[in-house]
């Protein structure tokens, strides 16, 4: 057998990950042998950049050791700055010595604790709902619901950028899945009529790569036109959408219109965990037929106990947002000014626009070597030739940094012709 | 090693309902979803200036397959297997099924590649009927050289080739393209699948030159 085999310099660059999930071969194993290969020259050519562990919390400042210099964080999704709050900690101790620190049991069983039980109610009281579910993360909150929800019978009609634990949720149920294009309303209403029988319409309040928002009002229009249920991941926009924070569905105005509403603990509120929420009837039945909510031990008390407290504040701090949304403003304009392409961002994600998934790593290193952290984002994650830096703004942001920010940022783009 | 230098080619990648695409597929091999449920139709124009059967154009259509990974070969950048393919020469569509095991459309086509500013097309005819349109968008083309690999089936046997495309290739997903697809034979068993009309992936190349290892068998459909 005569096989080419040329492999020239920088022949890694070719790659990416995408290209080793899904091969044939003799032997399960021998696609290790070709990624350890790629990964030996793709380490060293920026994907070391991934992977590289903070010593310090993820607030506005952090470090990467000890002996590092200290970065302006613009990457970790702390958006009201809540994980390291004192009050939050305190919290978080006082429920460690009450209840120790795992709940040793699935909910269904031994680990529902009162603590757990006192959070959700809360939580379902903010967000105008009858009822909560606890996850223990956003991952495992939407493959849960979503598998719970339908099955081989049923569609999911989903944006084309929906998150990975969506469509992870639509394969765990076998459900029927259709895309549309990225906020195209035309689109979704061809896959709505397209599609007979019972059908979850599934969308992302503020989508994580681009900062934008989705045009919910329509969304819940032409579902409810076409008899869809509607689910919202509010990942990136509960807590601080809305008149009182409850996220893009109070921004519309959609909230009793929205089916299922999801959400993470991670962002805004500086835990970790997922969650739904909606009417008793739903969140119960979720609860009954939720895999990875049946088959896991329930949420950490000092975890549950700092995200109790966080909740609070959310709640009775509206001036975190008010700071947030300034940080935003001040962020956007001083990256624009700057001359930075941002994108269709609306949202306190921001993407700074690079569109060289080669160039990308050697901006990263640079903008580290200017004292900002932020982590570079490509193909897969995001299309081929749309690679970014994803800005995050926290309300712990001083809006004095951030300007210096975007100045620095500015400064390497130009000095790397990236920007004029 | 065969080789053929073309002066211009465009491609284009659509999602497509993967259960369709399936269908189409020798069981050995096994089609690559860019998204659960969705495969890849690849349509792909090539205007060949220098081969053993001299200047030709060539459409096909593919669907994206997983790629073999033997230990010791080098790792292609993707795999396909053309279920459909025409040429604008009887000599050329001879040549594509006896030195490759492909498809072979029963008439020639007229196969025209043209530009309207950043946007490049090609145009398929038969005779007088539009067989498709295939535009994309040319933004930073690079010099570049990827190792692919296609396979075919004849008489219940798959084979496997490997190949090199050189050339100065832009690729982008900005989905600025569009296909064209009114009713005709050589579409018909694809243009149900596909979940839309503009492509997700678009690719140019010009000057460009493809290298072909030989054609090796690769596994029994059965096996």
């Amino acid at each position: 057998m005569t096989e080419l085999m040329i492999e020239p310099k920088d022949a890694w660059k070719q790659y990416d990950l995408s290209h080793f999930r899904t091969t044939t071969g003799d032997d399960l194993f021998d696609v290790h042998d070709h990624f350890a290969r790629w990964s030996e020259g793709a380490r060293p050519g920026g994907y070391d950049l991934y992977l590289q562990s903070l010593s310090t919390a993820p607030s506005p400042r952090v470090k990467m050791g000890e002996n590092h210099p200290t970065l302006l964080n613009l990457a970790s999704y702390n958006y009201l700055g809540l994980s390291y709050r004192p009050e939050v900690i305190e919290a978080a101790t006082n429920a460690l010595r009450r209840y120790g620190l795992g709940a040793a049991g699935s909910p269904h069983l031994s680990g529902l604790l009162a603590l757990h039980e006192e959070f959700v109610t809360e939580l379902a009281d903010f967000k105008g709902v009858e009822a909560a579910l606890l996850f223990p993360s956003g991952y495992s909150a939407n493959i849960g619901a979503i598998s719970a929800l339908v099955g081989p019978n049923d569609w999911v009609i989903a944006d084309m950028n929906a998150h990975a634990s969506i469509v992870d949720g639509c394969v765990l149920a076998q459900a029927k899945l259709s895309l549309f294009r990225h906020n195209d309303m035309r689109g979704l209403e061809k896959r709505l009529a397209g599609a007979s029988g019972r059908k979850l319409v599934i969308v992302e309040g503020v989508y994580s790569m681009d900062g934008d928002i989705a045009p919910l009002d329509e969304v819940v229009a032409l579902s409810k036109r076409h008899g869809a249920r509607v689910m919202v991941d509010e990942a990136h926009s509960a807590f601080l959408y809305g008149q009182h924070g409850k996220g893009l569905v109070e921004h519309f105005g959609v909230e009793k219109d929205v089916d299922v509403h999801f959400g993470t603990l991670s962002k805004s509120l500086g835990g970790v965990g997922g969650y739904i929420a909606g009417s008793r009837s739903m969140v119960d039945y979720v609860r009954a037929y939720a895999r990875s909510q049946v088959f896991s031990c329930a949420s950490s008390p000092p975890v549950v106990g700092g995200l109790l407290e966080a909740l609070r504040i959310a709640r009775r701090e509206p001036e975190l947002r008010t700071r947030l949304w300034a940080n935003v403003a001040a962020m956007r304009d001083a990256l624009l000014a700057e001359g930075v392409d941002i994108g269709d961002s609306t949202s306190q994600v921001i993407p700074i626009m690079i569109r060289d998934d080669n160039g990308i790593f050697a901006l990263a290193r640079a903008l580290e070597e200017a004292g900002i952290y932020l982590n570079p984002i490509l193909y897969p994650a995001v299309k081929r030739q749309q690679s970014r830096f994803r800005v995050s703004v926290s309300a712990a942001h001083d809006p004095s940094e951030l300007c210096n920010g975007a100045r620095i940022i500015g400064r390497v783009l130009r000095e790397a012709g990236v920007i004029r | 090693m065969t080789r053929y230098g073309f002066r211009q080619a465009l491609g284009a990648f659509f999602l497509a309902d993967s259960a369709q695409l399936r269908k189409l597929l020798p069981a050995a091999l096994h089609v690559l979803e860019a998204r659960p449920g969705h495969a890849v139709l690849a349509v792909t124009a090539f205007d060949f200036v220098e081969s053993e059967v001299g200047p030709y154009g060539e459409l096909v259509l593919s669907v994206l397959v997983s790629p073999f990974a033997g230990r010791g070969n080098a790792l292609p950048h993707a795999a396909s297997f053309p279920i459909a393919l025409a040429t604008t020469s009887v000599a050329s569509r001879a040549h594509a099924a006896q030195r490759w095991l492909l498809p072979e459309y029963e008439r020639c086509f007229e196969i025209d590649f043209s530009r309207d500013g950043a946007h490049h097309k090609v145009t398929v005819r038969d005779q007088d009927k539009l067989v498709l349109t295939l535009s994309v968008e040319r933004r930073h083309p690079v010099p570049t050289t990827r190792l692919y690999q296609v396979f075919s089936a004849r008489e219940n046997r798959v084979h496997r080739v490997n190949l090199h495309i050189l050339g100065n290739l832009d690729e982008h997903q900005e989905e600025t393209g569009l296909l064209e697809l009114p009713p005709h034979s050589f579409t018909s068993h694809v243009s149900t699948t596909l979940l839309d009309d503009s492509p997700f992936t678009e690719q140019s190349m010009d000057h460009g030159e493809q290298q072909f290892a030989e054609l090796v068998p690769h596994l029994s459909e059965h096996k």
